[in-house]
């Protein structure tokens, strides 16, 4: 049996922040400059006590008002590195939160921007495994809650968010193949220490990016799985009809198209009013590109996560619905 | 572009700033400089990519230089200045 995405949905926190709003707070900050490299005019901030969970179930909720059966689902996948807590698993939570069936397998998964791409690919193995029919993927962050309101570095860019997507059985190959990638030497150059068990005399727990180096990394290594992943395919660039990267910033992005000559209209971003929402930026992104008809039935997609880890990965899918 | 030059490589930085009265040569830094910054030096990152059609990018050094002198020295060790 195949795997293929059967829905999405997403949630975004009431709470939203403008760059006025980061300007009025933060008077030495250059905010046309900051605007123009990470194009984002708007990101979402979860409210206090307001969490990955919370956003989470809000999300998947919408797909069983929608009308998808809750029995169906019998394996949950939470993609977050903000969970609600060390132990247990958000996961477990959610499945009682959505009153789903205890016959579930449930486990967090904690990668970031490569997350939704990592997730989708066990939701796909434990369907062909014969392990899952409908499996709930979910990728939800509150990263703000980690970040200092005057690190001028990060809270311009990342955004809290939920995205919820089923991945189902399919008579055909909808899902793959992917390209995965770790480089572990860039583990401190995004990173929120003392928030697990390793502790330094700092205490120190808010998150630090290196934006310079993350920056490189990107340059430098999604090129790479792109090319890596179109080999494995056996396909060209002009095969995919739209590609959809993690949406981490203008600069970075524009770089990315600019390395891989892409043009403008097989490229879908949506950054500008929501912000870098982690993992769940990619299936924010391509439900936005499918609803807004960007996407076309049966056409190639090309989805990249990178970011956090360092960790990386991309596949190719078939949206078909 | 297969390399730079010193001079090419200021003219990159210097043209990061808006500001007419910075003014950038071989001993700038971001300790003298003042609005060179984290963003300013991405935009450098960039620039430098682009001038040397993509190899700037596998240069991860570049990352951490923080003067003129630093990219110069980092690009003469991957070949990509011209003396």
């Amino acid at each position: 049996m195949n795997a293929a995405i059967k829905n999405i949905s997403y949630h975004l926190p009431d709470r939203l922040e403008d760059n006025g709003l980061l300007q009025d707070e933060n008077s030495d900050w250059r905010m046309a400059d900051i605007e123009k490299k990470t194009g984002i005019k708007k990101r979402y901030v979860a409210a206090p006590g307001e969490t990955a969970v919370d956003l989470g179930v809000k999300a998947a909720e919408k797909i069983f008002e929608a009308g998808f059966a809750k029995e169906e689902i019998d394996a949950i996948i939470l993609v977050t590195q903000s969970p609600d807590f060390v132990l247990p698993a958000s996961a477990c939570i959610v499945q009682h939160r959505l009153q789903l069936s205890k016959q579930c397998l449930a486990f967090d998964v904690n990668q970031g921007c490569s997350g939704f791409v990592v997730g989708l690919s066990l939701a796909s193995s434990l369907i062909t495994a014969g392990t899952a029919q409908h499996v709930l993927l979910i990728c939800s962050e509150t990263y703000t809650k980690y970040i200092d309101r005057h690190d001028r570095t990060s809270r311009p860019v990342f955004s809290d968010g939920a995205a919820a997507v089923i991945v189902g059985p399919s008579a055909g190959s909808d899902i793959g193949p992917f390209d995965f990638g770790t480089d572990g030497s860039g583990a401190d150059n995004l990173i929120v220490r003392n928030s697990g068990a390793r502790t330094d005399d700092s205490g120190e727990s808010r998150l630090f990016m290196n934006g310079s180096e993350v920056f490189m990394f990107t340059m430098d290594m999604v090129p790479k799985s792109v090319n890596r992943l179109l080999q494995k395919a056996g396909k060209t660039m002009d095969d995919v009809g739209m590609f959809i990267f993690h949406q981490a910033s203008a600069l970075v992005l524009s770089n990315i198209q600019r390395r891989l000559q892409i043009g403008d209209e097989k490229i879908f971003n949506n950054l500008e009013n929501i912000g870098n929402t982690v993992s769940a930026t990619i299936p924010i992104a391509l439900k936005q590109a499918i609803d807004k008809g960007v996407i076309r039935p049966g056409e190639c997609v090309m989805l990249v996560g990178f970011g956090v880890g360092y960790s990386w990965g991309s596949c190719l899918i078939n949206y078909n619905p | 572009m297969q390399s730079l030059t010193q001079e090419q490589v200021i003219m990159i930085v210097a043209r990061q700033f808006d500001d007419p009265g910075v003014t950038i040569d071989a001993d700038s830094s971001m300790d003298n400089v003042a609005d060179w910054d984290s963003l300013v030096h991405l935009g450098i990152l960039v620039s430098l990519d682009v001038e040397l059609e993509g190899r700037a990018a596998a240069v991860k050094k570049l990352a951490a230089c923080r003067s003129v002198k630093e990219i110069v020295s980092c690009l003469a060790e991957h070949q990509l200045l011209t003396q």
